[in-house]
This record gives structure tokens, C-alpha cells and sequence, in this order.
């Protein structure tokens, strides 16, 4: 019985092989990001993540998109806005793709309006964490938001 | 004794791992990808998912589990976590809110050529006598940034269940199932089946998306897993 189990087990994943090498370096992105949201104080563990997937990414040529961005988010979200900073910027010339987004949540750290963009704006402004003041209190109410029109659709 | 049980079970879950894992039972089903040939797009936005299962927990789990295999289609995938992470800071953790409004609106903030809306439709497990079966289920919709427009959907239900293998041997499965279920029971595991739906639901032929920009031998050459349906 066992052999047979066993064999129609290799079968089985022998199938499941098709799968053609990865084209980007993602390392433990997944289950650290899913033990992140599990429990917060795994973050170090979704930190040291993120910073061991961009060193073999960068080694193989294969860097995943957003992880730089989600290292400097971190780093935001600790205060440290100069190391966020960096990171956003490498983001944005690795991947033109989100050299917009970056570019936009950066002018906005170094206090630099982009008036041609004031909906964005007005978004990224509230979009990035205040660590230096931490009492104060989320008012997502008065904010201009820039999706709540309420179209009649869904999924 | 114990000892066969033991490995018989690891067989079995294996078996019926495999069994999950097993790729493509092929699709027969016929789809146009026009549009999204016509949209082109370069850049995906994942989007927070709308739940509609009875797990709370369940959008931040299965967010973890989407952008790597869309990415590996040849996309460029943005932040999820940072992105959802600044939606809650501007008011926007409601993914009904969200999913409501005008995609063109997400081109504005961040610059993404499609955004993908998810729901979760199933996230569940279910104990019956000696067998525990875990299931889930999801909607992929990707929506020009550019235009709002639908270009591209599916959807995937993935089960796991310890009754899809049979030995042969009655007592031995029966056994061996109730170790599975025990442990299937204590902590149902969600993950590997939302990683294989999302594996499905972005790569397989016919259905899934065609290859992007960052998979330059096939990019625009796969029109015969991918077709354009009209004229």
C-alpha cells in the first residue's frame, strides 16, 4: 500500500513540476509578509526578508518589483527618512514603472509641492506616516480622498 | 505499525498535496484577449481585496500571496504591502470604497497602467465526522488605470481535502485521514491553496494573463495561448 501511496505521490508532484524558473527574486517575501500580518513583531523577520531578496536579486539580475519600495516603507515607518528615501529612489530607477509613485511620495518627504499633480498631492501628504508626531490622531474623514465617487459596481 | 501509519499518512498528505498542485487540467475554454492586448499594459496595482468570506483575517493573508505570481508573468507589481498601507492612511481600508470608484482615479496616485481588484469569496474549513476539508475561492478582475475598463478576469476555487486519495485500503485511510483532519482541524492551512489559485489564475494558458514586458522571449508572442478573438 505504502509504495503505491508513494508513487502516485511522485506522480502527483512530478505534474506539479512544470513550472518554469522564477523571473524575479521574491526569497521568503510571502510567508515573512504573511507572518508580518499574523503578528507585528515579526517585522524584523519581513525586514530581513526583503533586505536578503534584493541582495540575491541584484547578484542573479532578477530583482523583484516593490521591494525595495516595501524596505523603504519600513524604514519610513520607523522614522528614518533618509534611508526611506533612498530606498524609493531606487525603486524608481530600477523600475520606470513606479518612478511616478516614487517620485511623488519622495517630493513629498523633502517637502517639495508638485502643483501639477494637487489630487496626489493632497493624498501622499497624509499618505506618509508622521513618526515625529506620533499622538496624533488618524482623521481619514477630512481627507481629501481621491476614490469615493460610488459608482454602482463591484467584483 | 506505527511507524507505517506514520509514513503512510506523509504519503497521503503528499498524495493529496500533489493532487492540489497537479497544473493544468486543460481548458478547453475560449477567451479574447483584445483589450488587453489593446491596453498593453506594463504595470500592476494590487489591490486590497474585498472580502466576502466570514474570515476577518483573510484579505491580509491572501494579499501576501498575490503579487509574486502576477509579477513572474512579467509585470511590474507594485509595493502591495506600502500601497495598502497608504490607502488605510488616507481613509481608504474599506475595499468597498475602493471598488466603487473609478479606476482612472488610482492612475493619478500611482501612476499604474491596470489596477487588480480581488474578492474573496470562499476562506473556510469545514470538520465532518473524520474529514476536514479547507477551501477557497477568489475574483481577479484587472482594470485599465487608463480608462476604468475591464480587461482581463477570473476566478479560482482551490479545496483541500484529506478524502480526495484513496489507498485502497479502508482502515488505512481511514486512520490516516483522521491524523490529517487533526491536524488540518488545529490549523488550517490556508496558504499554500491561496498561492496555488493565484499560480492558477495568473498563469494558466487561455485564462490566465498573457506574458508581459519583463519576459522579453515570449512578450507579445504568445498569441496562440492568448488569442485575440475578434475581426
Amino acid at each position: 500500500m505504502i509504495p503505491r501511496i508513494l508513487l502516485t505521490g511522485a506522480l502527483a508532484l512530478g505534474l506539479a513540476a512544470c513550472a518554469t524558473p522564477p523571473r524575479f527574486e521574491y526569497g521568503a517575501y510571502e510567508p515573512t509578509l504573511y507572518a508580518y500580518y499574523k503578528k507585528p513583531e515579526m517585522r524584523d523577520k519581513f525586514e530581513a526578508a526583503l533586505e536578503k531578496a534584493i541582495e540575491k536579486g541584484e547578484a542573479s539580475d532578477r530583482l523583484a518589483p516593490g521591494l525595495y519600495a516595501e524596505l523603504g516603507y519600513l524604514h519610513l515607518d520607523q522614522g528614518d527618512e533618509t534611508g526611506a528615501i533612498q530606498m524609493f529612489e531606487k525603486e524608481a530607477s530600477a523600475f520606470p514603472e513606479s518612478a511616478f509613485f516614487m517620485t511623488g511620495v519622495v517630493n513629498r518627504l523633502k517637502g517639495i509641492e508638485t502643483p501639477t499633480e494637487p489630487e496626489m498631492v493632497a493624498a501622499s501628504a497624509e499618505a506618509v506616516p508622521s513618526a515625529d508626531k506620533p499622538d496624533e490622531t488618524e482623521t481619514p474623514a477630512d481627507i481629501e480622498t481621491p476614490a469615493v465617487d460610488a459608482a454602482p459596481a463591484g467584483v | 505499525m506505527r511507524n507505517s501509519l506514520k509514513l503512510s499518512a506523509k504519503a497521503l498528505a503528499i498524495a493529496v498535496l500533489g493532487l492540489v498542485t497537479a497544473c493544468a487540467t486543460p481548458d478547453t475554454r475560449t477567451n479574447d484577449f483584445s483589450q488587453f492586448r489593446a491596453a498593453d499594459p506594463h504595470s500592476i496595482l494590487v489591490l486590497p481585496a474585498l472580502n466576502n468570506s466570514g474570515a476577518v483575517e483573510a484579505p491580509e493573508f491572501f494579499l501576501s500571496t498575490v503579487s509574486q505570481p502576477f509579477a513572474q508573468r512579467g509585470y511590474y507589481v507594485f509595493p502591495a504591502n506600502m500601497v495598502k498601507s497608504l490607502l488605510e492612511e488616507n481613509g481608504l481600508s474599506d475595499p468597498a470604497l475602493l471598488y466603487n470608484a473609478d479606476a482612472k482615479r488610482l492612475d493619478r496616485l500611482f501612476g499604474c497602467d491596470t489596477a487588480l481588484y480581488l474578492s474573496i469569496e470562499k476562506w473556510e474549513s469545514k470538520y465532518v465526522v473524520l474529514a476536514t476539508s479547507t477551501s477557497v475561492a477568489f475574483n481577479y478582475e484587472l482594470r485599465s488605470c487608463e480608462t476604468g475598463e475591464k480587461i482581463w478576469s477570473n476566478y479560482q476555487e482551490m479545496k483541500y481535502s484529506p478524502q480526495a486519495s484513496n489507498s485502497g485500503n479502508p482502515l488505512a485511510d481511514l486512520f490516516a485521514q483522521a491524523v490529517i483532519s487533526a491536524i488540518e482541524k488545529g490549523s488550517p492551512n490556508y496558504m499554500p491553496l491561496a498561492q496555488q489559485a493565484n499560480a492558477m489564475a495568473a498563469g494558466l494558458r487561455i485564462t490566465g494573463i498573457p506574458a508581459g514586458p519583463y519576459l522579453p522571449e515570449v512578450y507579445g508572442k504568445d498569441l496562440a495561448d492568448f488569442p485575440v478573438q475578434s475581426e
